[in-house]
């Protein structure tokens, strides 16, 4: 099993946690407990965090983007602390619903983050471009309430892009799609992180999932919630449909789910 | 919507007065303990300008107290849902309001701001502010709790959170205790003229009416006034509020 602190040595850490300790009661009663994780991510790496429900994958995202306060230990956003990234907008969060404001068409729901707190008002066409990149130019201004929930899937992630973030935040956002949308958005997904460079911290419950879209994925398990399997996934890109039939796919696979269940049955 | 969905609440209150006239009819009720609706709305039509006239007054006080009730909801509303140690301040005067018998105020007010249009606002707006400002409240507080977290990874402020979320997501359940409000205000102005601080208005007429000669065509088409205005105050906020939401999953047809 690897180590929680076998990290990459990359010079470039997007993300570094060191130390961290949590303890937070979740509105269910359910207490998650962090106790020494750490992780780093290098500037473009692609991380997928998989786990059993309720082990504080979602817990650790909100840390990271200082919606959370831990209680002990150091989380830095490239070199700053989650509050000051938070301020100068270097996240773009993607919750598990598409989350968008129902009066408000396509085009202003992907344009509303940027017009709030600080202006970093993008020009007409960028955004026509970005609205083109989720093949969403003929709903422009559409409500999201006309939306299949896969298009209204597709505008939380431009609104996200749009912020042009160095890291990006998702949390389980395919998870409640029918599987041939969701096998889509991941596709999607990619070109859109080729396209722009950002890193990425995926939280999934679904190791085919976390597999396509990775280039590392984290095993997490519970009590205290920690690191348990640290996976490089050596696929080569561009992925493309197909690759979930490759004998190497099926290896990581078997590998992570081992590792998934190993930690279930222990709990 | 076909002309037989249309038809259909006309139907509702067209058979609620035929039963009416047809019970009286039959058993040969006295007029003083319930009058014919017929020859109420004989005497309503024959003096339409009159009722029109005091309608008027009594709608005037009424909107006049939906304006203050609404001003004053949203403020305190607003600062109850900013701060939860004013929202647990807030609730118990909000009730011991509510539970105040304001009519029983009205002759005070009078005392106090005259005997013109005020004590009747006051009155109306005392009627609707508790359950405005409840309703203000409770919409505030129910943002998407994802929406949220989305608008607070960009840092969005207090004011920012207030403006471009809780309260537009409050306007449904705003709207749908407006309809209520309005009709609740027009009943405060009523009741505060049949007090007796007044001198115009439905509740006054009514007063006149039923006092002394027992003119009692009139003192009913001051309540049949009543009632239509209240219709027509819901029918009102209805359709503004048709307009101002039509993108809440409410307005959908079905």
């Amino acid at each position: 099993m690897s180590s929680q602190t076998a990290n990459q040595t990359s010079a470039a850490k997007t993300l570094e946690i060191r130390g961290l300790r949590k303890r937070f009661r979740r509105a269910d009663d359910k207490v998650i407990v962090f106790d020494d994780l750490n992780l780093s991510v290098a500037a473009g790496e692609f991380v997928s965090i998989i786990g059993p429900s309720g082990c504080g994958k979602s817990t650790l995202l909100r840390l990271v983007c200082g919606l959370l306060e831990a209680d002990a230990g150091s989380i830095t956003v490239n070199g700053e602390t989650p509050a000051e990234a938070r301020e100068r907008k270097h996240f773009g969060f993607v919750p598990q619903t598409p989350a968008l404001l129902p009066w408000k068409s396509v085009r202003q729901n992907v344009t509303l983050l940027q017009s709030l707190h600080r202006n970093g008002r993008l020009d007409d066409e960028t955004i026509s471009e970005i609205i083109a990149a989720v093949g969403l130019s003929a709903v422009t201004h559409s409500l999201p309430g006309e939306l299949s929930g896969g298009m209204q899937q597709r505008v939380s992630l431009a609104r996200a892009f749009a912020l042009r973030p160095p890291i990006l935040l998702m949390d389980e956002p395919f998870s409640a799609l029918d599987e041939i949308t969701r096998s889509e958005m991941r596709y999607l997904l990619l070109d859109l992180w080729r396209d722009t460079g950002a890193t990425i911290l995926f939280v999934t419950h679904n190791i085919e999932e976390a597999l396509v879209l990775s280039d590392r994925v984290l095993v997490m398990g519970s009590k205290p919630a920690s690191i348990v399997a640290n996976e490089a996934i050596d696929l080569a890109r561009p992925r493309t449909e197909g690759i979930e039939d490759s004998a190497d796919f099926h290896r990581y696979a078997a590998k992570l789910r081992s590792a998934l269940f190993n930690e279930t049955r222990d709990r | 919507m076909s002309l037989r969905d249309r038809l259909i609440p006309f139907a509702g209150v067209g058979s609620f007065f035929a039963l009416w006239e047809f019970f009286v009819r039959i058993f040969a009720v006295r007029p003083i303990v319930l009058p014919r609706p017929s020859s109420v709305f004989v005497e309503l039509v024959t003096n339409v300008g009159f009722y029109a006239g005091h309608a008027m007054v009594s709608l005037g006080e009424a909107l006049g107290g939906l304006v203050v009730a609404f001003v004053l909801a949203s403020i305190v509303a607003t600062t109850m849902a900013l701060s939860s140690t004013l929202e647990r301040a807030g609730w118990p005067l909000l009730i011991m309001i509510q539970a105040t018998p304001v009519v029983v105020l009205a002759p005070i007010l009078s005392n106090w701001l005259g005997l013109n249009y005020w004590p009747k606002i006051v009155v109306a707006a005392l009627f609707a502010f508790v359950p405005l400002t409840s309703a203000t409240f409770t919409g505030l507080r129910s943002v998407d709790p994802a929406t949220l977290e989305v608008v607070h990874s960009v840092d969005a402020s207090r004011w920012e959170v207030l403006w471009h979320l809780r309260v537009p997501y409050a306007l449904p359940a705003v709207f749908s205790v407006a309809k209520i409000a309005f009709t609740l205000t027009l009943l405060g102005a009523v009741i505060a003229e049949l007090t007796g601080i007044s001198t115009a208005g439905l509740g006054n007429v009514f007063r006149v009416a039923w006092s002394g000669s027992k003119n009692v065509n009139q003192a009913w088409a001051a309540v049949f006034c009543t009632a239509l205005l209240g219709v027509l105050a819901t029918a009102a906020v209805t359709a503004l509020e048709k307009r101002m939401l039509h993108w809440h999953s409410s307005q959908l047809s079905p």
